[in-house]
């Protein structure tokens, strides 16, 4: 490019605080925005879940009325999905893909200012539902009718959020198609690709074929309750049932876009922290590509209690059990990468391999539920929240704040404390088993989900796991002041490599990575990929 | 948009990395539009899901 052409595209030029946070075309601007936006709402959720372990502290009615008590089970639910695990792994994507595939940016970046200013409006609608006569939305965070009609008018509100929340995920996921696929720098093959961008192009995928799914099933239950419609009232002829297919078309697949990239950072952590490349790389690129195509198959394992027919209850079960296989792959070759390596344990590594054990109890109790039989008596109980909140929180999220843990040196150009990092680490682990742990008791033996009050039976579990749950809360704040710290106030510089053994190019720049980044094209070095070299 | 008769001069060469450039942002529009193609097509084949199921059941309110 000309020089005069790059001082125009490429040039510093001082934006004022306006312009660069409100109107910003930046990925690591834009990148900045969508974590920093989901690690607020992190903790409007966590504090919903506050309330609710402290409403099941004990038996018996203490803070809330039950109403209240399904608003905050249904919106701490649509908020950690939506609000907090997508839109911070679309911030990685924004501020690692570009970097790590050798782009000026995404390809399409006013797409990428417009994708995620819709969030905080649609969260401002979904949050604005608890101040609206008949209050929010209160039956679960799947909407299901006969329910979700019974309620009130809020639900339009709630309907409006989703389709945008929809838009905004479907126009970040075709940018992100549309940058790995296009920008590319000369000799970045798609098999040179780091783990990380391979497993944002296949979630990216999965988004585009569900999300609108999912806006089409809320649509129908929005003109089913203001426009006279009946597609799943009973009464009329409509189905129920049939809200549910749709409805896990959307949502067995949305498991594995909250997933999917959670194994992309771990697989780009565990081999720097190992000194060795990653084992099987390309079974791990098709292990990740065959959970995504699998994920289509399994979505009436949500429903075994619905009265399916035999035949579908067998192909679905057979179908989920199957997953086990390229999730097993990936295991063992996480397991492999740290076999006989030169292990460390620095934070981002202690939060990965956290991943591991934590995402493999609850991925072990979601065998247990593809099973028909078992299913039937698992379903509806809190054996299925402790199993999702392994998956969810041992796994998504854990694996978030690893990335953050292992990437914020180069994002703000200091190094965090180690200390309060590992402090971090290991409360919440520990608190998170004593949250999630006792649920699986409690589920086996047989209180349900979703409920404020319960029997005296489950009293000590309760109390055991809501003691967990504000030690794992509070715990939180230590990652709040661990990155506050490192971004504001940290003395200690970080290199442009800020770990030993990592490679792929992001680490080929400064630290902090400067507003543009990769204006020429980088030279790929096949010797220097993410993953070590193509050998395996 | 104003088209500019050939004047004969010569032209200024024209940037390689430009044109490159271009042609990334070109591909890379196309392939959005591609993929919000298929995003619709899935919108709609939920509302058609819908439709198909229903319509043999529909009862017209009273």
């Amino acid at each position: 490019m000309s020089s005069t052409a790059q001082a125009v595209h490429y040039g510093e030029h001082h934006q004022s605080f306006f312009e660069r946070w409100f109107m910003s075309t930046n990925h690591k601007d834009i990148g900045t925005l969508y974590l920093s936006f989901s690690f607020l709402m992190l903790f409007v959720g966590g504090s919903f879940a506050m309330l609710i372990r402290a409403e099941l502290f004990e038996p018996g009615m203490q803070l809330m009325q039950p109403y209240f008590f399904n608003e905050l089970t249904s919106m701490h639910g649509l908020i950690m999905i939506f609000g907090v695990i997508m839109p911070s792994f679309v911030g990685l994507a924004n501020w690692m893909i570009p970097m790590q595939i050798g782009a000026p940016d995404m390809a399409l970046p006013r797409l990428n200012n417009l994708s995620f200013w819709l969030l905080p409006f649609a969260f401002i609608l979904m949050l604005s539902t608890f101040f609206m006569p008949g209050g929010a939305p209160a039956a679960g965070w799947t909407m299901y009718p006969p329910l979700v009609l019974q309620g009130g008018e809020s639900i339009a509100f709630l309907i409006f959020s989703i389709h945008l929340l929809g838009i905004s995920s479907v126009l970040g996921s075709i940018n992100i198609i549309a940058t790995v696929l296009n920008m590319r720098a000369p000799g970045m093959d798609l098999l040179k690709m780091p783990m990380f961008c391979w497993s944002w192009l296949i979630t990216s995928f999965l988004v585009i074929a569900v999300m609108p799914v999912l806006s089409g099933a809320v649509t129908m239950v929005l003109f089913d309750r203001f426009f006279g419609t009946n597609f799943f009232n009973a009464a009329a002829g409509g189905d129920p049932v049939m809200y549910q297919h749709v409805f896990w078309f959307f949502g067995h697949p949305e498991v594995y876009i909250m997933i999917l990239p959670a194994f992309g950072i771990v697989s780009e952590i565990v081999p720097v922290f190992s000194r060795k490349p990653l084992f099987g790389y390309k079974a791990m690129v098709f292990a990740i590509a065959c959970i995504a195509f699998l994920s289509f198959l399994v979505w009436s394992h949500h429903m075994f209690t619905v009265g399916l027919p035999l035949g579908g209850e067998v192909f679905f079960m057979y179908a989920t059990m199957l997953i086990a296989v390229p999730t097993g792959v990936k295991i063992f070759n996480w397991v492999a990468t740290m076999w006989k390596g030169s292990l460390s344990f620095e934070t981002p590594m202690l939060w990965a391999i956290g991943f591991i054990v934590l995402f493999s109890i609850g991925g072990f109790s979601g065998v247990m539920m593809a099973l028909v039989p078992a299913d039937f008596q698992y379903y509806g109980t809190y054996f299925i929240v402790a199993h999702f909140h392994y998956v969810l929180v041992g796994g998504a999220l854990f694996s978030i704040i690893g990335a953050v843990y292992y990437w914020l040196p180069k994002w703000s150009g200091h190094m965090y404390s180690s200390f309060w990092g590992k402090l971090h680490f290991w409360s919440s682990v520990i608190s998170v088993n004593v949250l999630f742990f006792p649920q699986q008791f409690l589920g086996f033996a047989g209180m349900p989900r979703r409920i404020p009050d319960y029997n005296v039976a489950f009293a000590d579990w309760n109390m055991v796991s809501s003691i967990g749950g504000f030690w794992f809360g509070a715990t939180q704040l230590i990652f709040v002041g661990v990155v506050i710290h490192c971004v504001f106030f940290s003395k200690q510089k970080a290199t442009s490599r800020v770990w030993e053994h990592a490679y792929g190019l992001e680490w080929t720049l400064p630290s902090p990575a400067p507003h543009h980044s990769f204006t020429e094209p980088p030279a790929i070095d096949d010797s220097q990929l993410a993953h070590g070299t193509l050998t395996h | 948009m104003t088209l500019r008769k050939d004047d004969g001069q010569p032209k200024p060469p024209v940037d390689e990395a430009m044109r490159e450039s271009g042609r990334r942002k070109a591909a890379a529009r196309r392939t959005a539009w591609i993929v919000a193609a298929i995003a619709i097509a899935f919108f709609i084949a939920a509302l058609v899901q819908g439709h198909f199921t229903g319509i043999p059941n529909w009862v017209p309110p009273r």
